[in-house]
């Protein structure tokens, strides 16, 4: 038996346990530790070696924070520094905002875009999210950040090409930020109190804006009750960035129907806890919607529609329990309980056939909620 | 440039817990159910009752259903224990 495994004897039980330890732990390379050796750094790479050396990096790199950089971040929100941004009961943790800052900072985050990092957080914080869940699941949800109205084009937040990718400072460090105030404020470390399997890139880092010039309909903040020129964040817990491809569909019908297999793919947490489902029309597939006269709720009501496996299918593959029933091969479960949890808006490159879905995080539908806040 | 090393941390507040006495004995005791929506963590519970009720005589007076595995049992849920609970099990994980 190797060292790092557990036989445990409950009464006629054994348990095999496994102390689980994150395999980059128990690689890292030998290095004089600065901090325990009581040496103040001597330059800009020592100090950022400090802060790996400490614990308080996501594994990239950090930007060393300074106190001029950090009540510039403060400044650009309007807050001081022990200002209460939210809190956790659940982790009896009260976030203020010189940490938002800090993290902000270390993330590479410029001052101005602090207000949409305190919007994001208090999104996060708010209890119809239940931060603790998403965070702590062994389920690997990454916090999306969606971003509204007009403060994106303000602040440069990619809502075009490489939506999801790399290149975009904006997008890049805000997601960042929130990961690492999740890491180094709310315990939220892998192997500590972020429990993921597999865990999900988009962790690191998961921010974008809705194309609101692009879109033909209302954008998702007014969609929420806020107005258009409103700024806002929308949090949401995704477990799951489908790519969905069709370069052929000349109607809104047999591209939605695929869209609508990714949404209720059985090895989903959706399928069963039938949470909220994020759709991304990009600018081809757009258009196919635009050209055939479709609004945004007939397009939900087809995914609602199409989006679905039966009871039956679900019992064979053991998403849900039971045994086979009379009635379960035409009895059907939807991705989602209503065609308004499908929240459908526009972003992506104008060229090109990909759009996705983001599904949620999730157990049971009570599980979390995506949060709007107005920045 | 500042070489200063900022912590980013945030300590938890702490916070003290009454623990109520635990019981001397498990024969007879009123048990409740803390089940957290997960179907292996409810199986189990519902294993562990039946094996407390045949070499204890427990009685189950109540289960009750988190609103999801992260939340916290609802303190509506807790002050409806008062009377009918000698002790609880709670289900955790999947």
């Amino acid at each position: 038996m190797q060292d790092n495994h557990l036989l445990v004897r409950f009464r006629d039980t054994v348990v095999y346990m496994v102390q689980e330890k994150a395999t980059c732990e128990q690689r890292e390379i030998e290095r004089e530790n600065i901090m325990e050796n009581n040496r103040t750094p001597q330059d800009a790479a020592e100090l950022i070696e400090a802060y790996y050396q400490k614990g308080w990096t996501d594994g990239f790199p950090i930007v060393p924070p300074s106190e001029q950089s950090v009540s510039a971040m403060l400044a650009a929100a309007g807050l001081q520094p022990d200002q209460v941004v939210a809190d956790i009961p659940t982790r009896n943790i009260v976030i203020t905002a010189d940490r938002v800052a800090l993290n902000g900072v270390m993330a590479g985050c410029l001052p101005e875009y602090m207000p949409v990092v305190v919007s994001a957080v208090k999104g996060m914080c708010h209890p119809e999210f239940s931060y603790h869940g998403m965070a702590t699941s062994t389920g690997g949800a990454a916090l999306a950040i969606i971003v509204n109205g007009p403060i994106a084009d303000r602040l440069g937040i990619n809502s075009g090409e490489n939506l999801f990718g790399p290149g975009c400072r904006a997008n890049m460090t805000i997601g960042r930020a929130l990961r690492l105030l999740m890491m180094n404020s709310l315990n939220t470390r892998p192997g500590g109190l972020d429990r993921s399997t597999i865990g999900n890139p988009a962790k690191i880092s998961f921010c974008f804006a809705e194309n609101e010039k692009q879109s033909p309909w209302q954008p998702l903040h007014v969609e929420r009750g806020f107005g258009r020129e409103d700024s806002t964040t929308t949090v949401f817990a995704c477990e799951d960035i489908i790519q969905v491809y069709n370069q052929l569909a000349q109607s809104p019908e047999p591209f939605l129907e695929g869209m609508a297999d990714a949404m209720a793919n059985m090895g989903s947490m959706n399928i069963v806890s039938q949470q909220d489902v994020v759709v991304v029309l990009a600018g081809e597939h757009v258009r196919v919607m635009v050209k055939a006269g479709w609004d945004k709720q007939m397009v939900k009501q087809h995914l609602f529609d199409h989006a679905r496996r039966s009871v039956a299918e679900l019992k064979r593959v053991k998403r849900i329990p039971g045994e086979l029933q009379p009635g379960d091969e035409a009895s059907w479960r939807h991705a989602v309980q209503q065609p308004d949890d499908i929240h459908v808006l526009c972003g992506g490159g104008a060229v090109g056939t990909f759009s996705a879905c983001l599904l949620s995080w999730g157990g049971s539908r009570s599980a979390t909620s995506m949060v709007t806040t107005k920045i | 440039m500042d070489l200063t090393l900022f912590d980013p941390t945030i300590p938890a507040r702490p916070e003290s817990i009454d623990f109520a006495p635990r019981p001397k004995r498990l024969n007879n005791l009123k048990l409740v159910l803390v089940e957290n929506t997960k179907y292996n963590s409810k199986t189990i519970l519902l294993k562990l009752f039946e094996r407390l009720e045949s070499r204890f005589q427990m009685q189950l007076t109540q289960v009750i259903r988190k609103a999801s595995a992260g939340h916290p049992i609802a303190a509506t849920d807790i002050d409806g224990c008062v009377g009918i609970a000698d002790i609880a099990i709670a289900g955790i994980g999947d």
